[in-house]
């Protein structure tokens, strides 16, 4: 499935949480995951906890990553 | 003579209330003094994505109380996931019981289906729903005739004043047509759109002084739902599945839409105001449950009890030889993910494997979580060799120069000097070079899945089961666990 994380489209497995598809963005961005994991917010400004579930289309954003 | 922990009660209902009348957020609008209309009040007290969270129980059922003083006729409601996520709740004999246990006691009135309630199994799911005293919800699912699980598709509850609530549920359904969870959980089940769905149950907005959807569908979807209803027509959306934790107002086409974060660590109170005009104004606070504080003394004894449970340490199978190193105990694990999965190869990666040895004699669930303690998930995916090799090659610089534990096929890692990865050879479980033109069925766990930058067609498919759970389910079925000493199946070439 289709997730964006800071608007940048990323392919994950269908049932994937939100620390699958945050691995997947740093991967694509050649870097590691930050050990102190940043604060992820979905499109309205709420805070989202890493193991959320997600739906196709989900949006994303990395407030401090 | 008043009780010490009903005094504490009190004072934590006071703080509770003048805490939630400063931050609380309020749609309702002033009235002159005089021309107050004949209001009636409700409160509602919502959770979600408990995720059998066992610690955080007592803690929330004393806050429970303390608010149930000041709201004598709270309704309780959960916005559905209240199974997986502790060991003593999923490996319980009757699996997802105690998390009902808890539920009940603490008197629950409604909870939505989310999709991890059918992690029990049909059979599972439906013995639950009739040890539950409260209501399980789901108006877009169609049951199979053959199944007797107590689900309704909405509920109407007259409260002491004579308001009228509708509550109606929707759960997701994701590109299968089926909620996120093994397919063999739903066999049978036929999943109806929950947006369209939504709007045949409209009809509930005549039937209710407040209307109310409780529902499992992720933030994002339920702001998508809103937007494609009527405007104001439904009172509040209270959602579930995304983990989102909502402190500010969400009204998104006039509809309220609340979540509270996930695991008990949050609850949201919605109150209620409905005027004899039928207007229903409403407000919500964010409350903490917290990691400290008073606790329900009856509650706390439950989850000990749960803890101990013996399943835990009960012998699930018998090893008849020691495994002394990561790869005799990895080999173990990646052949049970494949086994129980059915498919033609299974990898795990090293830093997966958590404990390097086993010793001869009775293995139990708890070992199985010591090797495994991650919670990953098991995903499957469709690789020609070509790319399960392009795996290989992306992963080892990744995973500390270490290889990947395979099942189903063995490789070989010819090194260059300075330890780098010149190249990795694949070939089948009797040593003859794999043919790479064809597709494979792999599984992995969920790290390697979105940790590997590698090129591949399938994007993959989560099988929504841990590699911990099909492990325990593996060993319980094998009763006896061969020998792996020596094993080898990585050989690595300078």
């Amino acid at each position: 499935m289709q997730i964006f994380v800071n608007d940048k489209e990323i392919s994950i497995h269908n049932g994937a949480k939100v620390l699958d598809v945050l691995r997947a963005y740093y991967t694509q961005l050649d870097k590691t995951l930050p050990k102190k994991l940043p604060i992820i917010t979905d499109a309205y400004g709420n805070s989202i906890a890493f193991d959320g579930e997600l739906s196709k289309g989900s949006h994303l954003y990395i407030l401090n990553g | 003579m008043m009780k010490f922990s009903t005094k504490l009660n009190v004072i934590y209902a006071i703080v509770l209330f003048s805490t939630s009348l400063l931050i609380s957020c309020s749609t309702s609008q002033k009235v002159k003094v005089g021309e107050l209309p004949k209001l009636k009040t409700l409160e509602i007290l919502a959770v979600n994505d408990i995720h059998a969270a066992l610690e955080n129980f007592p803690r929330f059922a004393f806050m429970l109380d303390s608010l149930r003083a000041i709201y004598p006729n709270l309704l309780l409601v959960s916005a559905g996931d209240n199974q997986t996520g502790h060991p003593a709740n999923d490996q319980y004999p009757e699996k997802g019981m105690p998390i009902i246990e808890l539920m009940n006691v603490v008197k629950f009135d409604l909870s939505a289906v989310g999709n991890h309630e059918f992690d029990s199994r049909i059979a599972g799911f439906e013995n639950l729903t009739h040890k539950a005293q409260f209501d399980f919800l789901c108006a877009n699912m169609e049951i199979p005739k053959n199944v007797n699980i107590r689900i309704k598709p909405y509920k109407i509850v007259e409260t002491h004043n004579g308001l009228k609530i509708a509550f109606v549920s929707f759960l997701d359904i994701n590109e299968n047509g089926i909620p996120d969870t093994h397919p063999d959980n739903v066999k049978g089940f036929s999943f109806n759109d929950p947006f369209k769905t939504a709007q045949e149950y409209l009809f509930l907005k005549d039937s209710c002084d407040v209307f109310v959807m409780l529902n499992h569908l992720g933030f994002e979807e339920d702001v998508k739902l809103a937007m494609q209803l009527p405007a104001k027509s439904v009172d509040v959306i209270i959602g579930g599945h995304s983990h989102t934790k909502v402190e500010k107002d969400q009204i998104h086409n006039g509809i309220r839409i609340t979540q509270a974060d996930r695991k008990l660590k949050y609850a949201t109170l919605i109150k209620f105001t409905v005027s004899s005009e039928k207007k229903v104004d409403r407000e919500m606070s964010l409350l903490a449950i917290g990691k400290k504080g008073n606790s329900r003394a009856d509650i706390q004894e439950m989850v000990e009890k749960y803890n101990n449970n013996p399943a835990l340490t009960k012998t699930i199978a018998i090893a008849e030889d020691d495994f002394s190193n990561y790869e005799e105990v990895g080999f173990l694990m990646v052949d049970a993910i494949r086994m129980v999965s059915g498919t033609d190869i299974a990898f795990i990666n090293p830093g997966g494997v958590r404990v390097s040895s086993l010793a001869k004699g009775p293995v139990l669930t708890k070992n199985v979580y010591e090797m495994d303690p991650f919670g990953n998930e098991i995903v499957l995916f469709n690789l020609s060799g070509h790319e399960m090799r392009n795996l290989f090659l992306a992963a080892f610089e990744l995973d500390d120069f270490l290889p990947i534990y395979p099942s189903g096929m063995t490789t070989r890692y010819l090194l260059n000097s300075d330890g780098s990865l010149k190249n990795v050879e694949l070939f089948t479980s009797d040593g003859k070079p794999l043919d790479m033109d064809k597709t494979y069925s792999v599984v992995m766990n969920d790290y390697m899945a979105s940790s590997y930058k590698y090129e591949h067609k399938d994007p993959g498919q989560g099988l929504f089961r841990t590699s911990a759970e099909a492990t325990i389910d593996y060993l319980k079925n094998l009763k006896n666990i061969p020998s792996y000493r020596g094993m080898l199946r990585v050989e690595m070439v300078r």
